[in-house]
């Protein structure tokens, strides 16, 4: 369905010498519901919005979910996209009515005094009840429902809440919605996980251990990497590097050729990952560094969507452009 | 009496590089002869790589250049899979029997790895104890979250939760779910009280209510105990001897996380103290301007065209950034500082604390120099 990405995935205002990242893979086929997960700075919440972006410019009613303290406005999403800003409390509410048939009841319930300190104790519940509203809206028709999560360290934690509960709970009603929905966060046809990283050593590390721990048990497995903030390669002659055979190196170019293969390590950290994932049935896409702000359609562009490399081929200054 | 240590919190979105730059004020203050304590609520494996040094569960002493003879430079990363282990210790350090109890609850073992927080409270309780130690400064280095700050009060929300109202009304509950004797009749929230539990019960098992019950109970007897220590946390983290440091970097996302923390901040009645804006250069740094006059292979000649044009970037979205937080924040001092790319993190922790201490007499930081100063001094410095 999409094609290979093309040069608009070159780092604008690259200098000479430098070279592209590798070939794009191509964006695999992923389920109706996208979860997006990675730890806090690595450009999440912009990869999530230009994949839902993505989805909505190939003809699918989409809706892009987002957490009302991620603080996310939306910025360069066309009006294609329904964006649902999800607050804690009336997930809750939403999954308390379905769980008990009455709204008046469920804000009765909700807002009672001591259950009030023990949802606020207990975030299992508002993570259900996150599982649960992303559910409501697949219901409601949105073919494409791509979440922005929480950052991770909890990310791994939320997608383990359905079968902590189903451990904890044994029977009743609420069981069962947890037994639902995580049945359906299990299916690799109803959702995709999707996972943002840097190629930077202490973040890869944390995404590998990540993904090994989404293999073992009850937890869903990834389908897709996505490796943000790619430095452009500079590779040098061996012969340039010239510190082995005793030439005088000046400060300056000595620190110099040091980022030069602090960078190198990190590319060749990512492409030994991608021959690993390879195995597993794990996409991984690179996207180029930007030297600002890259817009919704030049992600995208960078994540496969053939729709938008034709937008980010001529970019419109103005468009989408976060300021 | 132990004088109070000035506890310095760290807060700032993700990927800004606020661990490195808790691990540089650390630094930058221990060379200047202060015993500096860094402890760290992110992965404690960040502090670890930026310091050189193996993640472990005690407090550890730092040796790395420059640190005066008075001064000393230690950290702590409590370990998140020590956490709930600690966390129950802290509670019932003076029941243990209600400890076993405790920790065998079914509800506290299902969720215990999901609670919220619990992390942060260790963290709160090692600053509470380090307090006592004699520290000049305590740095914080909060988790990468716009929840960061969460954990400033999380021993108040706890002592909150164990308010006794909320504690009977689940044991209540639970011995009249057990027999299934309805609750007492009388007016409106004798009513609602009745939906509540009706609702409760037809959602939950009669276990688990009682599991409930139990686990709020044995919260209950430490009550005294946490309410003391939430007392103690907030006098630490949130009086006089607290400082705020927020941890920016020029981007939208960074910008947004700064004023959200710092909008946070204004809720719990502080102020920012300072605004660290990190990957901020103020020009082209002197090492990449001396490499022009060199004789260049052609690929060094392109890396170095790379990282000018990339200094250049940050250069204009650095002050772009210093003028938008201005705007913003107003008279919130603002300190840029500039991207050291290097092959390890120490290197960026040596380079960042040389640039905190070559910032000139009126820098932000000079006053807190000058205050920390009088506080080692009163604090009497015996090695």
């Amino acid at each position: 369905m999409l094609s290979k990405s093309t040069d608009t995935q070159a780092v604008r205002g690259t200098r000479p010498g430098a070279t592209a990242p590798e070939a794009q893979a191509q964006l695999p086929e992923l389920a109706p519901t996208v979860l997006v997960t990675g730890k806090g700075g690595v450009g999440k919440t912009a990869v999530s919005a230009a994949l839902a972006q993505g989805f909505a410019t190939l003809g699918e009613r989409t809706a892009f979910v987002c957490f009302s303290e991620a603080g996310w406005a939306g910025r360069g999403l066309s009006a294609e996209v329904e964006q649902v800003v999800l607050d804690m409390t009336s997930a809750l509410e939403a999954m308390a009515i379905s769980l008990l048939g009455s709204g008046t009841l469920a804000k009765l319930l909700v807002h009672n005094f001591a259950m009030r300190r023990l949802l606020n104790a207990a975030p299992a519940l508002h993570e259900l009840a996150t599982l649960h509203a992303v559910q409501a809206l697949r219901a409601e028709g949105w073919e494409r429902v791509v979440v922005d999560m929480p950052a991770s360290g909890h990310g791994l934690m939320w997608l383990s809440v359905p079968a902590q509960l189903m451990r904890l709970l044994r029977v009743g009603p609420l069981y069962e919605l947890a037994a639902t929905l995580g049945s359906r966060l299990r299916d690799p046809a109803e959702t995709s996980l999707a996972v943002v990283t840097l190629a930077e050593p202490l973040v890869m590390s944390e995404t590998i251990e990540l993904l090994t721990a989404l293999r073992k048990g009850d937890r869903i497995a990834a389908r897709l990497l996505v490796v943000n903030h790619m430095p452009a390669s500079h590779r040098l002659a061996t012969a340039e590097l010239g510190d082995a055979q005793g030439e005088e190196v000046s400060p300056g170019r000595h620190r110099l050729r040091d980022i030069m293969r602090a960078r190198e390590a990190r590319l060749d950290a990512v492409q030994h990952l991608a021959q690993q994932l390879d195995d597993e049935h794990v996409a991984l896409l690179r996207v180029p560094a930007y030297p600002e702000t890259p817009t919704l359609q030049q992600l995208g562009a960078a994540l496969g969507f053939p729709t938008l490399q034709a937008h980010a081929a001529a970019p419109r200054e103005s468009d989408g452009r976060a300021r | 009496m132990t004088p109070m240590p000035q506890v310095v919190i760290c807060a700032g979105g993700g990927g800004v590089g606020k661990t490195t730059t808790s691990a540089a004020l650390g630094l930058y203050w221990a060379q200047l002869g202060a015993r500096v304590l860094v402890v760290t609520v992110d992965p404690a494996r960040r502090l670890a790589a930026a310091l050189g040094i193996e993640v472990g569960g005690d407090i550890q002493r730092v040796s790395l250049p420059g640190v005066n003879a008075a001064g000393t430079l230690d950290v702590l990363m409590p370990r998140p899979e020590d956490a709930m282990e600690a966390f129950a210790d802290a509670l019932f350090s003076e029941h243990p029997e209600r400890r076993a109890t405790f920790k065998s609850n079914r509800i506290y073992a299902s969720l215990a790895a999901s609670l919220g927080g619990i992390q942060e409270f260790v963290a709160v309780v090692s600053v509470a104890q380090a307090a006592e130690a004699g520290y000049d400064v305590i740095v914080i280095d909060t988790a990468p979250s716009r929840h960061a700050l969460d954990f400033l009060r999380y021993a108040s929300r706890l002592a909150e939760l164990l308010e006794g109202r909320a504690v009977g009304w689940f044991a209540d509950l639970a011995s009249r779910v057990r027999t299934g004797e309805p609750a007492g009749r009388g007016g409106i929230f004798a009513w609602g009280k009745r939906r509540v539990e009706a609702m409760l019960s037809s959602v939950l098992d009669v276990t688990t209510i009682e599991d409930l019950a139990g686990l709020f109970g044995d919260l209950a007897s430490v009550r005294t105990g946490v309410v003391a220590l939430a007392r103690q946390a907030e006098t630490l983290l949130l009086g006089p001897f607290s400082r705020f440091v927020l941890v920016g970097a020029p981007t939208e996302a960074a910008y947004d996380d700064v004023l959200h923390l710092q909008r946070a901040l204004v809720g719990l009645g502080k102020e920012p103290d300072l605004l660290i804006l990190n990957r901020a250069e103020s020009g082209t740094p002197a090492w990449l301007a001396a490499l022009g006059e060199e004789t260049l292979s052609p690929s060094e000649h392109a890396l170095l065209e790379t990282l000018s044009a990339e200094s250049d970037v940050r250069t204009a979205l650095g002050a772009s950034f210093a003028q938008r937080f201005s705007h913003k924040l107003g008279a919130i001092p603002l300190l840029r500082l500039p991207y050291f790319e290097r092959g390890s993190p120490l290197e960026v922790v040596l380079d960042l604390a040389e640039a905190l201490s070559a910032t000139p007499a009126d820098s932000p930081l000079a006053g807190w120099h000058k205050g920390l100063a009088i506080n080692a001094e009163r604090t009497s410095p015996t090695k």
